[in-house]
């Protein structure tokens, strides 16, 4: 009976797939896209950006928090894989950590005005700025992801892994409040409440966009997933969402009881702002509902189980962290990316899932054999 | 599930599943556990990287980092500080002198609009020093703001390479070979210090000091107190292009030129609530 699955699943996902291959098409040309307007970028320098406006962080550096967040978020789903005994996904997971980190590193180069001296981070370190340890973690974890995908220590650089994975969004969340309206000093929102806010959003987008990313894989190599298993994921991603919906909650309790000028920022882009933040608050507010929403979705046992439903309240919760943390709104007064930032970040985006895509189908084809990626 | 697939997730387990799948999660939970708390008892270690960040906290990274400054024949300071007397450079003229003199000598090129690049640049009172409510005269009066070399430099702090260091004698510089272009620094200033190198700044460029460098696109830069000419036994530009209206000294001696302005006039620095401590002060 194994044996016989074993070869069905191999066939299917051996078989061509044209809807697959044409996806990948489309990505690989939106890449080529991004890599033509990184060049430009590269060559004019940040004058064919948004960033002008306000000179300080925009759409890479959102990007970046955003994705190095999601790499974060999935070692809650190795964990979780590796207590319940499931650790046939561990490359699948390991492999979309990868990209995920790649593309983190890719838009934290990109961000940089010289990106060519990146590697300065370390070579000359500074131990007082957060940008280097946000760097040194990722890039750490990064490596200790290729090396669990290699099949070196995979049980035991779990630890250091789940370490790092919980020290990245926290990192990020102060990173975050510093940049946030372009001043160190002008608190938008409160420093205790938004590190544990940022873990909370990493392992809730985490968990979704794995089980976002196997469904997808699903159309295009013949396997099913356990139903307790994904209710399971959906349930810790709900849970997650939950606690990342409270301390919003509480940090917009503060804002409204905290009369300083960075707090009523924070609440200029729900109320107000006028024309500058207008494309601000509908983005604000889209990503409030769109948490409730999904939170509502999930917490309901019945729409949880309901697998048709299921994506679509999982797909909300990224894209609800995509529009208030990876637009990266509070520094946004009056900002807004050129098309040859939209593009470098589409690009950006379409290699990864190309990659993972092109790779998770190997890894899938290889599911019952030990494999090796590298 | 469908008919005649399995789940790929339970791949990895045993066929002893029960007993191997639960032992090994005890034991994984309790290496796991162990390593937490190793993990957590990191930072008593001697020598762990927490030794720096209180110090980074209180605002002290940057004089733990202060790098030796000042050349043999140069000019000395303890904490070099600088006071503007604002009454004698109230005309407009004599603004854009100083900042024309610090300009040219840097090699600052002259962009407009919003990828400018400014040394030294003119607001008014409410923009300079955060206060709405003032005498008329006063609010209509124009200020030069520069760089305040702090004696906590926030942009030191965040820097990531080093490339914004602090000096002893207190001296903010940037390093435009090391800087990476990350633009913290510029969010962390609260003065707005700092400008980008948004495009080239070569072609802007009218005439060309090959004195001093000059500067590539994609690095940050910002007043530097003069200090190739400090090092040389000179004053800053802006300090000899204003008469006397601008004064350079060690504002630690008391009995220097700028202490003693200091304590014979009424002197405000800018908007300082975070212990930032600028050391250009304003002679209203």
């Amino acid at each position: 009976m194994i044996s016989n699955w074993h070869k069905m699943a191999k066939a299917d996902v051996l078989r061509n797939s044209p809807a697959f291959s044409r996806g990948v098409l489309f990505l690989l040309l939106l890449a080529v896209a991004g890599l033509v307007a990184c060049r430009a970028q590269l060559s004019l320098g940040f004058q064919v950006s948004g960033l002008a406006q306000t000179g300080l962080p925009g759409l890479y550096e959102g990007q970046f928090m955003f994705f190095s967040g999601i790499g974060a978020g999935l070692a809650a789903a190795r964990l979780y894989c590796r207590l319940s005994g499931r650790s046939g996904l561990d490359p699948l997971i390991l492999w979309f950590t990868f990209c995920v980190l790649l593309a983190a590193l890719s838009f934290s180069a990109i961000n940089l005005g010289r990106p060519e001296r990146f590697f300065y981070i370390f070579r000359s370190h500074n131990f007082s700025s957060l940008r280097f340890w946000v760097s040194l973690a990722l890039l750490v974890y990064l490596f200790i992801t290729v090396l669990s995908l290699a099949g070196f220590g995979r049980k035991y650089l779990m630890f250091p892994a789940v370490f790092l994975a919980s020290a990245i969004p926290v990192l990020n969340g102060l990173l975050y409040q510093g940049m946030s309206e372009g001043r160190f000093h002008d608190f938008p929102l409160h420093s205790a409440l938004l590190a544990p806010r940022f873990l909370a959003s990493a392992v809730s987008c985490g968990l979704a966009l794995l089980l976002l990313g196997l469904f997808l894989l699903r159309n295009f190599a013949r396997f099913d997933l356990d139903a307790k298993f994904v209710k399971t994921l959906a349930a810790g991603s709900a849970c997650a969402l939950a606690l990342n919906v409270f301390f919003y909650i509480l940090g917009a309790a503060d804002a409204f009881y905290n009369l300083s000028a960075g707090r009523a920022r924070f609440l200029l882009l729900f109320f107000g702002g006028g024309d500058t933040l207008r494309f601000a608050n509908i983005a604000m507010w889209l990503s409030a509902v769109l948490a409730l929403l999904a939170l509502l979705l999930l917490l309901l046992p019945r729409t949880r189980g309901n697998m048709h439903l299921l994506p679509w309240s999982l797909a909300m919760i990224p894209l609800s962290a995509l529009l208030e943390q990876g637009l990266n709104f509070n520094a946004w007064a009056g900002y807004t990316p050129s098309l040859i930032e939209l593009l470098v970040s589409a690009g950006l985006v379409s290699a990864c899932l190309a990659l993972f895509g092109t790779g998770g189908r190997r890894i899938l084809r290889h599911a019952l054999t030990p494999v090796k990626i590298f | 599930m469908r008919p005649g697939s399995r789940c790929i997730l339970s791949v990895g387990r045993f066929s002893e599943a029960g007993k191997v799948a639960n032992r090994s999660r005890r034991k994984f939970l309790r290496t796991f556990g162990f390593a937490l708390a190793g993990l957590a008892g990191l930072p008593v270690l001697p020598g762990a990287s927490p030794s720096a960040l209180p110090a980074a906290a209180s605002g002290n990274a940057a004089q733990n980092t202060a790098v030796p400054g000042g050349h043999a024949g140069g000019l000395k300071a303890g904490r070099w500080g600088m006071v503007i007397f604002t009454r004698k450079i109230a005309g407009v003229s004599e603004r854009h002198k100083i900042i024309q003199a610090c300009h040219e000598a840097h090699n600052v090129p002259d962009i407009p609009g919003r990828h400018a690049i400014k040394w030294i640049r003119n607001e008014g009172f409410a923009r300079s020093f955060a206060v709405r409510q003032a005498p008329e005269e006063l609010l209509n009066r124009r200020f030069l703001l520069l760089c305040n070399h702090c004696s906590n430099p926030p942009c030191v702090r965040v820097c990531p390479t080093r490339a914004g260091f602090k000096r002893e004698d207190g001296l903010v510089l940037v390093d435009y070979g090391l800087c990476i272009g990350c633009r913290l620094c510029m969010s962390a200033c609260p003065y707005g210090a700092l400008s980008f190198n948004f495009c080239d700044p070569a072609p802007y460029l009218r005439e060309i000091v090959p004195d001093f460098p000059v500067r590539e696109r994609g690095v940050v830069e910002k007043c530097n107190f003069c200090v190739e000419r400090l090092d040389a036994g000179l004053q800053p530009h802006c300090v000899e292009a204003s008469g006397e209206a601008v004064i350079a000294g060690d504002l630690s001696d008391p009995e220097s030129r700028v202490s003693r302005a200091l304590k014979d006039n009424y002197g405000i620095r800018r908007n300082d609530p975070h212990g930032l401590e600028p050391n250009v002060h304003y002679i209203l």
